[in-house]
Protein backbone atom coordinates (compact mmCIF):
# COMPACT_ATOMS: atom_id res chain seq x y z
CA UNK A 1 0.00 0.00 0.00
CA UNK A 2 1.26 3.35 -1.09
CA UNK A 3 2.10 5.90 2.18
CA UNK A 4 -0.53 8.20 1.42
CA UNK A 5 -3.02 5.54 1.12
CA UNK A 6 -1.82 4.32 4.63
CA UNK A 7 -2.24 7.39 6.08
CA UNK A 8 -5.91 7.95 4.52
CA UNK A 9 -6.62 4.57 6.10
CA UNK A 10 -5.40 5.60 9.20
CA UNK A 11 -7.37 9.19 9.50
CA UNK A 12 -10.18 8.22 8.23
CA UNK A 13 -11.21 5.22 10.00
CA UNK A 14 -9.89 6.81 13.06
CA UNK A 15 -12.18 10.26 12.48
CA UNK A 16 -15.60 7.89 11.44
CA UNK A 17 -14.37 6.11 14.34
CA UNK A 18 -14.38 9.12 16.59
CA UNK A 19 -17.60 10.14 14.80
CA UNK A 20 -19.57 7.12 15.59
CA UNK A 21 -18.37 6.98 19.39
CA UNK A 22 -19.64 10.63 19.61
CA UNK A 23 -23.17 9.31 18.05
CA UNK A 24 -23.46 6.40 20.24
CA UNK A 25 -22.45 8.57 23.39
CA UNK A 26 -24.21 11.70 22.89
CA UNK A 27 -27.72 10.28 20.56
CA UNK A 28 -27.92 6.74 22.65
CA UNK A 29 -26.70 7.82 26.13
CA UNK A 30 -30.26 10.58 24.92
CA UNK A 31 -32.32 7.92 23.94
CA UNK A 32 -31.78 5.26 26.50
CA UNK A 33 -32.33 7.70 28.99
CA UNK A 34 -35.58 8.91 27.52
CA UNK A 35 -36.49 4.65 27.26
CA UNK A 36 -36.81 5.20 23.33
CA UNK A 37 -37.86 2.15 21.94
CA UNK A 38 -35.50 -0.07 19.69
CA UNK A 39 -32.65 2.39 20.72
CA UNK A 40 -29.84 -0.22 19.77
CA UNK A 41 -31.57 -0.98 16.64
CA UNK A 42 -31.15 2.67 15.78
CA UNK A 43 -27.89 3.12 17.06
CA UNK A 44 -26.33 0.02 15.25
CA UNK A 45 -28.04 1.33 11.97
CA UNK A 46 -26.53 4.47 12.34
CA UNK A 47 -23.50 2.71 12.81
CA UNK A 48 -23.89 1.16 10.12
CA UNK A 49 -24.85 4.02 7.87
CA UNK A 50 -21.20 5.92 9.32
CA UNK A 51 -19.39 2.23 8.00
CA UNK A 52 -20.17 2.07 4.73
CA UNK A 53 -19.71 5.69 4.01
CA UNK A 54 -16.39 5.49 5.48
CA UNK A 55 -15.88 2.42 3.30
CA UNK A 56 -16.34 4.25 -0.16
CA UNK A 57 -13.64 6.65 0.82
CA UNK A 58 -10.90 4.21 2.10
CA UNK A 59 -12.43 1.11 0.00
CA UNK A 60 -9.62 -1.61 1.71
CA UNK A 61 -10.49 -4.42 3.30
CA UNK A 62 -10.13 -3.89 7.02
CA UNK A 63 -11.38 -0.47 7.30
CA UNK A 64 -15.06 -1.28 9.03
CA UNK A 65 -12.72 -3.15 11.64
CA UNK A 66 -10.40 0.29 12.18
CA UNK A 67 -13.57 2.47 12.53
CA UNK A 68 -15.61 -0.13 14.72
CA UNK A 69 -11.90 -0.37 16.85
CA UNK A 70 -12.09 3.54 17.14
CA UNK A 71 -15.47 3.71 18.32
CA UNK A 72 -15.17 0.61 20.97
CA UNK A 73 -12.66 2.82 22.83
CA UNK A 74 -14.52 5.63 23.18
CA UNK A 75 -16.97 3.78 24.03
CA UNK A 76 -15.24 1.96 26.76
CA UNK A 77 -14.25 5.66 28.02
CA UNK A 78 -17.97 6.04 29.24
CA UNK A 79 -17.42 3.72 32.61
CA UNK A 80 -20.27 0.65 33.83
CA UNK A 81 -20.91 -2.61 32.57
CA UNK A 82 -23.81 -1.77 30.00
CA UNK A 83 -21.11 0.33 28.04
CA UNK A 84 -18.89 -2.95 27.82
CA UNK A 85 -21.87 -4.11 26.43
CA UNK A 86 -22.42 -1.80 23.94
CA UNK A 87 -18.59 -1.45 23.12
CA UNK A 88 -19.07 -5.53 22.40
CA UNK A 89 -22.25 -4.34 20.22
CA UNK A 90 -20.17 -2.01 17.83
CA UNK A 91 -17.52 -4.67 17.52
CA UNK A 92 -20.23 -7.32 16.12
CA UNK A 93 -21.51 -4.89 13.60
CA UNK A 94 -18.14 -3.70 12.40
CA UNK A 95 -17.26 -7.32 12.21
CA UNK A 96 -20.62 -7.86 9.89
CA UNK A 97 -19.71 -4.35 8.18
CA UNK A 98 -16.76 -6.02 7.21
CA UNK A 99 -18.45 -9.35 5.85
CA UNK A 100 -20.80 -7.69 3.68
CA UNK A 101 -18.39 -4.96 2.13
CA UNK A 102 -15.73 -7.14 1.46
CA UNK A 103 -17.48 -9.32 -0.52
CA UNK A 104 -20.31 -7.44 -2.04
CA UNK A 105 -17.88 -4.09 -2.54
CA UNK A 106 -18.80 -0.67 -2.45
CA UNK A 107 -21.96 0.04 -3.96
CA UNK A 108 -25.84 1.01 -3.36
CA UNK A 109 -26.83 -2.59 -2.94
CA UNK A 110 -23.92 -3.31 -0.43
CA UNK A 111 -24.48 -0.45 1.64
CA UNK A 112 -28.28 -1.26 1.92
CA UNK A 113 -27.50 -4.59 2.78
CA UNK A 114 -25.28 -4.07 5.11
CA UNK A 115 -27.00 -1.25 7.15
CA UNK A 116 -30.00 -4.06 6.76
CA UNK A 117 -27.96 -6.78 8.42
CA UNK A 118 -26.10 -4.69 11.09
CA UNK A 119 -29.85 -3.48 12.55
CA UNK A 120 -30.22 -7.28 13.34
CA UNK A 121 -26.96 -7.33 15.50
CA UNK A 122 -28.65 -7.80 18.51
CA UNK A 123 -29.10 -11.58 17.58
CA UNK A 124 -25.40 -11.97 17.33
CA UNK A 125 -25.16 -9.35 20.22
CA UNK A 126 -27.43 -11.69 22.60
CA UNK A 127 -25.66 -15.12 21.72
CA UNK A 128 -21.36 -13.85 21.86
CA UNK A 129 -22.23 -11.60 24.99
CA UNK A 130 -24.78 -14.22 27.08
CA UNK A 131 -21.91 -16.81 26.39
CA UNK A 132 -18.96 -14.28 27.64
CA UNK A 133 -20.86 -12.92 30.30
CA UNK A 134 -22.33 -16.21 32.00
CA UNK A 135 -20.53 -19.11 30.36
CA UNK A 136 -21.59 -22.07 28.89
CA UNK A 137 -24.84 -23.83 29.20
CA UNK A 138 -26.79 -20.41 29.90
CA UNK A 139 -28.86 -21.04 26.25
CA UNK A 140 -29.89 -24.87 27.29
CA UNK A 141 -31.29 -23.16 30.87
CA UNK A 142 -33.04 -20.07 28.91
CA UNK A 143 -35.10 -22.88 26.61
CA UNK A 144 -36.09 -25.09 29.47
CA UNK A 145 -36.76 -22.30 31.52
CA UNK A 146 -39.18 -21.29 28.42
CA UNK A 147 -40.07 -24.30 27.42
CA UNK A 148 -41.66 -24.95 31.54
CA UNK A 149 -43.08 -21.54 31.38
CA UNK A 150 -44.97 -21.73 28.19
CA UNK A 151 -46.47 -25.17 29.90
CA UNK A 152 -47.47 -23.15 33.34
CA UNK A 153 -48.95 -20.69 31.40
CA UNK A 154 -50.75 -22.36 28.87
CA UNK A 155 -49.27 -20.29 26.02
CA UNK A 156 -49.61 -21.56 22.43
CA UNK A 157 -46.05 -22.91 21.97
CA UNK A 158 -45.73 -21.18 18.67
CA UNK A 159 -45.93 -17.36 20.65
CA UNK A 160 -42.35 -16.88 20.61
CA UNK A 161 -42.69 -17.08 16.78
CA UNK A 162 -45.08 -14.15 16.42
CA UNK A 163 -42.85 -12.50 19.27
CA UNK A 164 -39.71 -13.39 17.05
CA UNK A 165 -41.47 -11.72 13.76
CA UNK A 166 -42.65 -8.73 15.46
CA UNK A 167 -39.01 -7.85 16.76
CA UNK A 168 -37.05 -8.66 13.62
CA UNK A 169 -40.03 -6.68 11.12
CA UNK A 170 -39.34 -3.87 13.59
CA UNK A 171 -35.74 -4.27 13.47
CA UNK A 172 -35.81 -4.82 9.69
CA UNK A 173 -37.74 -1.57 9.06
CA UNK A 174 -35.72 0.52 11.04
CA UNK A 175 -32.63 -0.88 9.13
CA UNK A 176 -34.47 -0.40 5.61
CA UNK A 177 -35.03 3.36 6.17
CA UNK A 178 -31.70 3.97 7.52
CA UNK A 179 -30.14 1.42 4.71
CA UNK A 180 -31.92 3.62 2.03
CA UNK A 181 -30.30 6.95 3.91
CA UNK A 182 -26.74 5.01 3.31
CA UNK A 183 -27.45 4.89 0.22
CA UNK A 184 -28.86 8.54 -0.53
CA UNK A 185 -25.40 9.39 1.44
CA UNK A 186 -23.30 7.17 -0.40
CA UNK A 187 -24.69 8.70 -3.99
CA UNK A 188 -24.78 12.51 -2.62
CA UNK A 189 -21.27 12.10 -1.14
CA UNK A 190 -19.87 10.59 -4.62
CA UNK A 191 -21.12 13.21 -6.84
CA UNK A 192 -19.30 15.90 -4.34
CA UNK B 1 3.31 -8.41 38.39
CA UNK B 2 -0.28 -6.68 37.97
CA UNK B 3 0.24 -7.38 34.62
CA UNK B 4 0.84 -11.14 35.31
CA UNK B 5 -2.26 -11.93 37.30
CA UNK B 6 -4.55 -10.14 34.71
CA UNK B 7 -3.12 -12.56 32.07
CA UNK B 8 -3.71 -15.37 34.53
CA UNK B 9 -7.30 -14.24 35.14
CA UNK B 10 -7.95 -13.53 32.26
CA UNK B 11 -6.65 -16.73 30.62
CA UNK B 12 -8.75 -18.59 33.50
CA UNK B 13 -11.36 -17.05 32.64
CA UNK B 14 -11.46 -18.32 28.90
CA UNK B 15 -10.82 -21.47 29.68
CA UNK B 16 -13.95 -21.40 31.66
CA UNK B 17 -15.88 -20.27 28.61
CA UNK B 18 -15.11 -23.87 26.82
CA UNK B 19 -14.56 -26.33 29.67
CA UNK B 20 -17.84 -28.66 29.76
CA UNK B 21 -17.44 -29.95 33.09
CA UNK B 22 -18.89 -27.51 35.95
CA UNK B 23 -16.97 -28.23 38.67
CA UNK B 24 -13.69 -27.35 36.75
CA UNK B 25 -15.62 -24.26 35.61
CA UNK B 26 -16.27 -23.25 39.12
CA UNK B 27 -12.81 -23.67 40.16
CA UNK B 28 -11.58 -21.86 37.28
CA UNK B 29 -13.74 -18.89 37.68
CA UNK B 30 -12.99 -19.05 42.06
CA UNK B 31 -9.28 -18.94 41.33
CA UNK B 32 -9.39 -16.32 38.66
CA UNK B 33 -11.37 -14.26 41.42
CA UNK B 34 -8.87 -15.04 44.00
CA UNK B 35 -6.04 -14.39 41.91
CA UNK B 36 -7.67 -10.92 41.43
CA UNK B 37 -8.31 -10.14 44.83
CA UNK B 38 -4.54 -10.98 45.77
CA UNK B 39 -3.54 -7.75 44.03
CA UNK B 40 -6.89 -5.38 44.96
CA UNK B 41 -9.51 -7.16 46.65
CA UNK B 42 -11.62 -4.44 46.16
CA UNK B 43 -12.56 -5.41 42.58
CA UNK B 44 -14.34 -8.03 43.73
CA UNK B 45 -17.04 -5.20 44.88
CA UNK B 46 -16.36 -2.64 42.00
CA UNK B 47 -18.47 -4.19 38.92
CA UNK B 48 -21.83 -3.83 37.58
CA UNK B 49 -24.29 -2.20 39.18
CA UNK B 50 -27.42 -3.23 40.53
CA UNK B 51 -29.84 -2.81 37.67
CA UNK B 52 -26.72 -5.16 36.44
CA UNK B 53 -27.17 -7.85 38.28
CA UNK B 54 -30.64 -7.56 39.32
CA UNK B 55 -32.00 -9.60 36.34
CA UNK B 56 -29.50 -12.61 36.18
CA UNK B 57 -29.91 -13.25 40.01
CA UNK B 58 -33.78 -13.31 39.81
CA UNK B 59 -33.26 -15.54 36.98
CA UNK B 60 -30.92 -18.00 38.41
CA UNK B 61 -33.25 -17.33 41.93
CA UNK B 62 -36.80 -18.07 40.14
CA UNK B 63 -35.36 -20.69 37.52
CA UNK B 64 -35.66 -23.53 39.97
CA UNK B 65 -39.58 -23.42 40.15
CA UNK B 66 -39.62 -24.31 36.72
CA UNK B 67 -37.07 -26.69 35.54
CA UNK B 68 -34.42 -29.00 36.91
CA UNK B 69 -35.03 -31.98 39.72
CA UNK B 70 -37.23 -31.19 42.15
CA UNK B 71 -35.96 -31.86 44.92
CA UNK B 72 -37.36 -29.53 47.41
CA UNK B 73 -40.76 -27.22 48.33
CA UNK B 74 -40.65 -23.55 49.11
CA UNK B 75 -44.33 -22.13 50.12
CA UNK B 76 -45.85 -25.34 48.72
CA UNK B 77 -44.17 -25.22 45.09
CA UNK B 78 -41.64 -27.51 44.29
CA UNK B 79 -37.74 -25.92 43.66
CA UNK B 80 -34.71 -27.69 42.47
CA UNK B 81 -31.35 -27.21 44.61
CA UNK B 82 -29.57 -28.51 41.49
CA UNK B 83 -30.56 -26.12 39.00
CA UNK B 84 -29.93 -23.02 41.38
CA UNK B 85 -26.40 -24.68 41.96
CA UNK B 86 -25.95 -24.76 38.07
CA UNK B 87 -27.49 -21.19 37.54
CA UNK B 88 -25.33 -20.02 40.64
CA UNK B 89 -22.38 -20.44 38.00
CA UNK B 90 -23.78 -17.89 35.65
CA UNK B 91 -23.49 -15.86 38.19
CA UNK B 92 -19.81 -16.91 39.32
CA UNK B 93 -19.29 -16.14 35.68
CA UNK B 94 -20.54 -12.94 35.17
CA UNK B 95 -18.65 -11.72 38.59
CA UNK B 96 -15.25 -12.84 37.22
CA UNK B 97 -16.28 -10.92 33.72
CA UNK B 98 -17.10 -7.63 35.74
CA UNK B 99 -13.80 -8.04 38.01
CA UNK B 100 -11.69 -8.13 35.35
CA UNK B 101 -13.11 -4.96 33.61
CA UNK B 102 -12.83 -3.86 37.07
CA UNK B 103 -9.62 -4.25 37.78
CA UNK B 104 -8.33 -3.23 34.14
CA UNK B 105 -9.89 0.08 34.80
CA UNK B 106 -8.36 0.35 38.20
CA UNK B 107 -5.11 -0.92 37.59
CA UNK B 108 -3.73 0.32 34.40
CA UNK B 109 -3.86 3.60 32.54
CA UNK B 110 -5.11 4.26 28.97
CA UNK B 111 -1.03 4.41 27.95
CA UNK B 112 -0.21 0.70 29.19
CA UNK B 113 -3.53 -0.35 27.71
CA UNK B 114 -2.42 1.29 24.50
CA UNK B 115 1.23 0.24 24.95
CA UNK B 116 0.02 -3.66 25.50
CA UNK B 117 -2.34 -3.39 22.49
CA UNK B 118 0.71 -2.06 19.80
CA UNK B 119 2.88 -4.65 21.74
CA UNK B 120 -0.13 -7.71 21.08
CA UNK B 121 0.08 -6.79 17.58
CA UNK B 122 -2.23 -3.41 17.08
CA UNK B 123 0.42 -1.29 15.72
CA UNK B 124 -0.42 2.47 15.38
CA UNK B 125 -2.84 2.42 18.28
CA UNK B 126 -1.22 5.27 19.90
CA UNK B 127 -1.23 7.59 17.06
CA UNK B 128 -5.21 6.57 16.36
CA UNK B 129 -5.79 7.15 20.11
CA UNK B 130 -4.42 10.37 19.73
CA UNK B 131 -5.86 11.32 16.26
CA UNK B 132 -9.19 10.30 18.18
CA UNK B 133 -9.30 12.66 20.88
CA UNK B 134 -8.20 15.66 19.01
CA UNK B 135 -10.64 14.88 15.83
CA UNK B 136 -13.55 14.30 18.47
CA UNK B 137 -13.31 17.97 19.72
CA UNK B 138 -13.12 18.99 16.01
CA UNK B 139 -16.12 16.92 15.11
CA UNK B 140 -18.34 17.58 18.52
CA UNK B 141 -17.94 21.42 17.36
CA UNK B 142 -18.87 20.65 14.21
CA UNK B 143 -22.10 18.31 14.91
CA UNK B 144 -23.44 21.42 17.55
CA UNK B 145 -22.75 23.68 14.55
CA UNK B 146 -24.56 21.50 11.94
CA UNK B 147 -27.34 20.50 14.38
CA UNK B 148 -28.00 24.20 15.35
CA UNK B 149 -28.25 25.07 11.41
CA UNK B 150 -30.32 22.10 10.59
CA UNK B 151 -32.75 23.16 13.47
CA UNK B 152 -32.73 26.91 12.74
CA UNK B 153 -33.66 25.99 9.11
CA UNK B 154 -36.46 23.12 10.35
CA UNK B 155 -37.90 24.73 13.43
CA UNK B 156 -40.46 22.00 13.57
CA UNK B 157 -39.46 18.13 15.10
CA UNK B 158 -41.63 16.77 12.40
CA UNK B 159 -39.66 18.80 9.39
CA UNK B 160 -36.51 17.78 11.02
CA UNK B 161 -37.61 14.33 11.21
CA UNK B 162 -38.54 13.98 8.04
CA UNK B 163 -35.58 15.54 6.27
CA UNK B 164 -32.78 13.62 8.58
CA UNK B 165 -31.24 12.64 5.61
CA UNK B 166 -29.98 16.06 4.58
CA UNK B 167 -28.48 16.27 8.42
CA UNK B 168 -27.34 12.85 7.93
CA UNK B 169 -25.53 13.91 4.67
CA UNK B 170 -24.14 17.19 6.10
CA UNK B 171 -22.53 15.46 9.12
CA UNK B 172 -20.53 12.98 7.12
CA UNK B 173 -19.42 15.25 4.25
CA UNK B 174 -18.51 17.36 7.28
CA UNK B 175 -16.44 14.48 8.86
CA UNK B 176 -15.18 13.74 5.84
CA UNK B 177 -14.03 17.03 4.78
CA UNK B 178 -12.03 17.29 8.16
CA UNK B 179 -10.63 13.69 8.00
CA UNK B 180 -9.49 14.66 4.23
CA UNK B 181 -7.56 18.09 6.44
CA UNK B 182 -6.16 15.99 8.64
CA UNK B 183 -4.46 13.47 6.35
CA UNK B 184 -3.11 16.16 3.98
CA UNK B 185 -1.76 17.55 7.02
CA UNK B 186 0.06 14.50 8.42
CA UNK B 187 1.41 13.72 4.98
CA UNK B 188 3.04 17.43 4.08
CA UNK B 189 4.51 16.81 7.89
CA UNK B 190 5.25 13.78 6.53
CA UNK B 191 4.03 11.58 9.52
CA UNK B 192 5.15 8.18 9.44
CA UNK B 193 2.37 5.47 9.87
Amino acid sequence: MHKTDKVRLLVFTTVFGALWGIVEMLAGTWLHMMKFPFTSTLMAAAGGVILCVERSYTPVRGAALYTGLTAVCFKLLSPGASSIGSAIGIAIEAAMAEAVLTLLGVNSLSFFVTVLLVSLEGIPHFFVSGWLLYGRGIFDAYLKVAKQMQGFFGVNPDFWKQIAALWVGGHLLIGALFGLIAVRAGKYLRKI
Amino acid sequence: MRGRIFKLALALFAAALFIPNPFWRAGMDAAALAALAVHDAGVLSGGGSLKFWIFPAAFVALAPFFSGNMDAAISGHTYSFPQLASGSLFLLHAWVFVSLCAFAARNFTAGEIIAAAEKAGFSGLGLRAALALTSARMLRRMLAETWFNYRCTRPSWKEALFEFDVLSGAVLRNTAAAAENIAVLLHIRNVKV
